[in-house]
């Protein structure tokens, strides 16, 4: 498949930045949602330490309330009285008013406590309280008693069923002047009151919600999400509840009491055997994680899209001396020889450039010095052509003028020895009349020389009109024809039939008739003329031959037979003006082919022509 | 009317034709300006010839400053002269002498042999074929 260089580097260049970019972005997003969930870590757990120290406090405060009043030296005196009064005494109604209405500091609108009660040390009988019905009533077994003679102490929160309020109770030992235990100061704090400890500082979270609960699991405090009253009425049955008490502190991701995702923190406070919990919910902590994650998926995205856009345009600028190139070099293929490429930039398309350029310039020069040798050979064409014009009418006039001028003398050489002998005959003795006989002779001689001088000539003037020739056929008519000229010739001839050349038929007419007549003149002494035409096929050439059985000549000379007027036989043996072969030559060799002969002395002689095939000039003629 | 140039031939021409019919009127001319100069003064200038018109003229080719096509083409050009039979008796069996004289108008062409009986022969039948069977047109 085709990618262009453009597509493949945009591609790559997309691929890589938009996979970093995205890269990037899980990374970022990775270490933000670490953070982000360590600071919501670190912040939940701020907000329990600081929350466990607003309680410790308020709760200090109160039994520091309830130590004070125990050791309020004002009212030692009333309580002593009541003690040493024994049994309750109904009639001691003052010190128990003093008392009462002292202690209603703390149950007033100013305080938490709902009631307090002074306890016989001895038996707990109330002796004296801020709630006079209560006087009379006795608490012995309650441990705010028992421990509460022996130090300050904070009972574990309970529900007083009678108010359906969640109360906790404080006391105190209250002694003597002397250091001697007389009773035991008991406050009940209105647990409600807690939940205002549990509200401070910002509320950076819309589901921040805070409680406390006691060992039993029990709500201490009312959690935001529930309407009804729940305070020491309902058991929390979350995760966090059970891991509040095996590990104290710590924190989850788990589900509340609404079964809702939450991020729970927890911590264990001994001192009052309460756990604090304060939970967010997973929706709203992960909030910030989640716009993050968008943040940096939808600006990986972008990012992305711009990389893909920026790598395409990066690409198409960095492939754009390439395509210009390409460009370039469609043009020069098309003929447009001066184009030539921008050399720009500094790297290996420039150094393509270049190349190219090179190359351009050396075709250039190439065609510039085939152009000149062109014109240079085209020059010297013409030169010879004029030349070889100027000797073929120089030939042409020469052969004219044989013709015309050479024939006339002979004639009137020839004729006037007849016109001699004719009229003046009776006056020329015999000698006389040999000697005419001598001149007429040398004249038809020369007549004959001439004719066939014109024939040389012409067999190699003007063009060759090519066609099929039977040569067997043309052979068959000039041998009859030769044998009527002397028909009491003992005679055979053996003709191949069909041999077919592509020639000029009229030049190998002259060709044949030419090496048949030899033929047939050199057979003339032979006691039976035996001709024989055949053919010898090659790859390229038709070859033909003419065998007789003849005299013969000196292979010795043979090369000397096909110049003009060379002969191998005297006149006296056998007649001939020696321009015969030479003709048979200049025809065969005008065609592309070639003569020669052979013989094997008394054997008689063997002449072979060739003559290109068909199909060998056909594929010359393509070729040109 | 015989137009030849070479004396020899002229005579050789003249010796064969008289052979055959000796009363017949030949003139002779040396080349073509003078063969021309013989007709168009036979012409003159009116309607009618002044003199009689050769009944044939026998003509050679090559020929001292006008050749024998030129004459048989001024021949062929002129009214009078235009049926004149004319027989070109050359030594040229150069195909193009051939052809270019049957393209102007020559009515006959004859080689002339070398060979002297063969010219004896030719002239013979030329003269018995042109001169005593041939008719001209009469003007």
């Amino acid at each position: 498949m085709y990618i262009a260089i453009r597509h493949k580097l945009a591609i790559l260049l997309s691929t890589i930045s938009a996979v970093s970019i995205i890269i990037s972005g899980f990374i970022i997003y990775g270490i933000a949602k670490d953070q982000l969930a360590e600071n919501l870590d670190s912040l939940l757990y701020a907000r329990i330490a600081a929350i466990e120290d607003n309680l410790t406090v308020t709760l200090d405060e109160q039994l520091n309330h309830v130590i004070g009043f125990a050791e309020h030296e004002p009212i030692i005196p009333f309580i002593d009285a009541l003690v040493s009064a024994g049994v309750a005494k109904t009639f001691l109604t003052h010190p128990r008013e003093v008392i009462a209405k002292t202690l209603s500091v703390l149950t007033n609108d100013h305080g938490r406590f709902r009631k307090f009660w002074v306890l016989n040390a001895i038996d707990g009988e109330i002796i004296a309280s801020t709630e006079p019905e209560d006087v009379g009533k006795s608490r012995t077994r309650e441990s705010y008693f028992t421990k509460g003679r022996d130090a300050p102490h904070v009972e574990s929160p309970f529900l007083n069923l009678a108010e359906h309020t969640p109360v906790l109770f404080i006391s105190a030992p209250i002694l003597s002047d002397d250091g001697e235990l007389l009773a035991v100061l008991v406050g009940q704090l209105d647990l409600r009151h807690l939940q205002s400890a549990l509200t401070i500082g910002k509320r950076s979270y819309r589901s921040l919600d805070v409680f406390l609960i006691n060992a039993t699991n029990f709500f201490l405090t009312q959690p935001r999400f529930i309407e009804d009253d729940v305070v020491l009425m309902r058991q929390l049955s979350t995760n966090t509840a059970d891991l509040c008490r095996k590990q104290h502190e710590g924190m989850i991701t788990t589900k509340d009491y609404r079964s809702v995702d939450v991020i729970s923190a927890f911590k264990w406070l001994p001192n009052y055997e309460m756990c604090l919990i304060a939970e967010i919910d997973f929706t709203e902590a992960n909030e910030p994680v989640i716009l993050v994650r968008n943040t940096v998926f939808v600006s990986a995205f972008l990012g992305a899209i711009l990389a893909v856009v920026a790598s395409s345009l990066i690409a198409a600028r960095f492939t754009r001396p390439i395509t210009d190139l390409r460009e370039v070099a469609d043009g020069y293929a098309r003929g447009e020889l001066d184009r030539r490429a921008v050399v720009v930039g500094r790297d290996e398309i420039r150094d393509l450039a270049n190349a190219f350029n090179g190359m351009a310039e050396a075709i250039e020069q190439r065609r510039k010095e085939l152009e000149e040798f062109n014109r240079r050979l085209e020059r010297r064409v013409e030169l010879r052509t004029t030349e070889l014009k100027a000797a073929n009418d120089e030939l042409e006039s020469f052969s004219y003028a044989v013709s015309h001028d050479l024939r006339a003398p002979l004639r009137a050489v020839d004729g006037f020895s007849q016109a001699l002998v004719e009229d003046y005959g009776e006056k020329l003795d015999g000698e006389a009349r040999t000697y005419l006989g001598h001149l007429r002779e040398g004249a038809q001689k020369m007549a004959h020389l001439i004719d066939d001088i014109l024939k040389l000539s012409r067999a190699t003037r003007g063009d060759l009109s090519l066609s099929d020739v039977d040569v067997s056929t043309k052979a068959w008519e000039i041998l009859d024809r030769l044998s009527q000229s002397e028909p009491d010739r003992m005679k055979r001839f053996e003709i191949e039939p069909s041999i077919l050349v592509y020639a000029d038929p009229a030049l190998i007419d002259v060709a044949l008739e030419n090496l048949l007549n030899n033929a047939w003149k050199f057979t003339s002494k032979s006691v039976l003329s035996v001709i024989e035409v055949g053919s010898e096929d090659t790859p390229e050439f038709d070859v033909i031959y003419i065998k007789d059985n003849g005299v013969g000549f000196d292979e010795q000379y043979a090369h000397k037979m096909f110049t003009p007027f060379q002969r191998l036989h005297s006149d006296e043996d056998f007649e001939g003006t020696g321009v015969g072969l030479s003709t048979v030559q200049r025809i065969v060799r005008k065609h592309g082919g070639d003569v020669w002969a052979e013989s094997k002395g008394d054997a008689g002689a063997i002449f072979h022509f060739k003559l290109p095939k068909k199909e060998a000039l056909a594929y010359e003629v393509r070729e040109n | 009317m015989l137009v030849e140039d070479s004396a020899q031939d002229e005579a050789l021409t003249l010796r064969q034709l008289q052979a055959v019919s000796d009363d017949t009127d030949i003139a002779v001319a040396g080349d073509g300006e003078k063969a021309l100069a013989f007709i168009l003064d036979r012409i003159g200038d009116g309607e009618e010839p002044v003199q009689k018109l050769p009944d044939l003229v026998i003509l050679d080719l090559k020929l001292p400053k006008i050749d024998g096509h030129d004459v048989l083409r001024e021949l062929r050009a002129n009214r009078h002269t235009r049926n004149i039979p004319v027989v070109v008796f050359s030594s040229s069996d150069e195909e193009r002498d051939i052809a270019r004289s049957y393209e102007l108008g020559a009515n006959s062409y004859v080689q002339k042999p070398v060979n002297f009986e063969d010219f004896k022969r030719t002239m013979a039948t030329l003269g018995k074929y042109w001169v005593s069977m041939n008719l001209s047109p009469r003007s």
